[in-house]
């Protein structure tokens, strides 16, 4: 929990304001597809889900990106002796925090629009299975950035799924859909995160072995 | 030359340098492997041509972007929030290693900054490339500056408004180049100009101004 604290007061406390507007972009993002939001049948059908997303994965990679300066990049906490708990504990479960509640957000909110608007539940699991795929992309990413040296790499090529989407989803799909049931959108997303939460941390077990992040033997140490 | 890269090893070890070095190589990648990618002919050409012209200027941000890495990581040192601001301040003669690894920062980064505008010019030679090398030249030299300016300062609500203009920036200048782009113009050359000699003067400002006042303002804290 000490290494949590220490992440969360990091991110949050120390640079509250980057969280606070990065937030706002998000809300503005959910607004955006509130008033604009398209049916079935029409070609914008999927980017009305896919945009909170693209954005929620902003707001989480900012958290990460100031983070490197305090983890990965700060020469002392390299070796300082909350090292291990902190890259085998701290840092997947923070990314999975970050992460899944980021999506959860975005997914409640869309849900009590769609409730409220009387739009059908293929909307709510079509979002399910976007952010299914964006979170297990943040967790992931976010793991490996700030768990290998140099590991800020990684923000560059994790962005390139996303504008890839165009490639990988077929036309018909952008149109109308995946056409899940609700429940087997909940249980992707779901699954997405624990299965995404369990790379992460089976990642950050084998990195820490092999990565020099260990704290300094306490014989170099001189006594005050 | 040496003390400079000793004491900017000092404070970062070689990691920010090559965490630094590396995302300009994956920049280069990204790039290489577009454009070869548009080289390879498909039936459908729109897909890659709007990618060209929309997705790929936003890459170019990353210029502007290698002004704030380097440098804010020394500049991090002399925040009291940051892990290891007690030991470093407690080194002998700290005052003059902190002036001397803020010069190597912006030394690294004018290097980073003539390797990515020559990619960019020799990439735009080949492809349809919208951003003129020269204006994210003068974006990043602005970013550079600024960081410069904002270095030691802690106010959140300073340091965040005084770079997010010039990102907002990048952004209006590779929106209007693709836009001109697709009606067969380019963005004037006395404009590209005048916005280069304007970054360069806050880029030389802010570097007198960060070597001047560095020494002092590290033993205040």
């Amino acid at each position: 929990m000490k290494v949590l604290k220490y992440l969360f007061r990091r991110s949050f406390q120390s640079r509250w304001l980057a969280n606070l507007l990065t937030f706002i972009l998000v809300v503005a993002a959910m607004v955006l597809v509130f008033v604009l939001h398209e049916d079935r049948g029409s070609e914008d059908y999927l980017i009305c889900k896919v945009t909170p997303h693209a954005v929620g994965m902003m707001f989480a990679f900012i958290n990460f990106i100031v983070l490197i300066a305090d983890v990965t990049g700060n020469r002392l906490m390299r070796s300082a002796p909350i090292s291990p708990s902190l890259r085998t504990f701290g840092i997947p479960m923070y990314c999975t925090i970050i992460g899944g509640g980021i999506a959860f957000v975005i997914n409640v909110a869309y849900t009590v629009f769609c409730l409220a608007s009387g739009h059908d539940v293929l909307h709510i699991s079509d979002m399910l299975v976007f952010s299914a795929a964006v979170t297990a992309l943040v967790i992931i990413s976010g793991t490996l950035c700030l768990n290998i040296a140099y590991g800020s790499i990684v923000m560059i090529y994790a962005w390139m799924p996303i504008g890839l989407l165009g490639f990988i989803v077929p036309d018909g799909v952008w149109k109308n859909g995946f056409g899940l049931p609700l429940w087997a959108g909940v249980l992707i997303f779901i699954g997405a995160v624990v299965v995404s939460a369990v790379i992460s941390f089976a990642a950050s077990q084998i990195i820490y072995k092999k990565v020099d992040f260990k704290p300094l033997p306490q014989t170099n140490v001189p006594h005050a | 030359m040496k003390d400079m890269l000793r004491s900017f090893r000092i404070f970062t070890g070689n990691y920010t340098l090559k965490t630094v070095f590396q995302m300009l190589l994956a920049f280069v990648a990204v790039f290489a492997a577009i454009t070869l990618l548009s080289l390879i002919p498909v039936e459908d050409e729109s897909f890659a041509e709007g990618f060209l012209t929309a997705f790929l200027p936003a890459f170019s941000l990353f210029l502007p972007l290698c002004g704030v890495f380097l440098l804010n990581a020394i500049y991090s040192y002399n925040n009291p929030i940051t892990p290891g601001f007690k030991y470093f301040h407690s080194l002998p003669d700290s005052d003059t290693a902190y002036a001397q690894a803020i010069a190597a920062a912006n030394l690294f980064t004018l290097i980073i900054m003539v390797l990515g505008v020559t990619g960019h010019y020799i990439y735009s030679v080949f492809a349809p490339f919208p951003l003129s090398p020269m204006i994210s030249a003068a974006l990043a030299l602005l970013t550079t500056g600024i960081t410069n300016f904002i270095g030691n300062v802690k106010n959140q609500w300073v340091r965040i408004f005084s770079v997010m203009p010039i990102f907002c920036l990048a952004g209006f200048a590779s929106g209007f180049s693709s836009a001109m782009l697709e009606d067969g113009e380019r963005i004037p050359d006395t404009v590209i100009w005048i916005s280069l000699g304007v970054a360069i003067a806050v880029y030389v400002a802010g570097l007198v101004y960060a070597l001047a006042t560095c020494k002092k303002k590290w033993r205040r804290e």
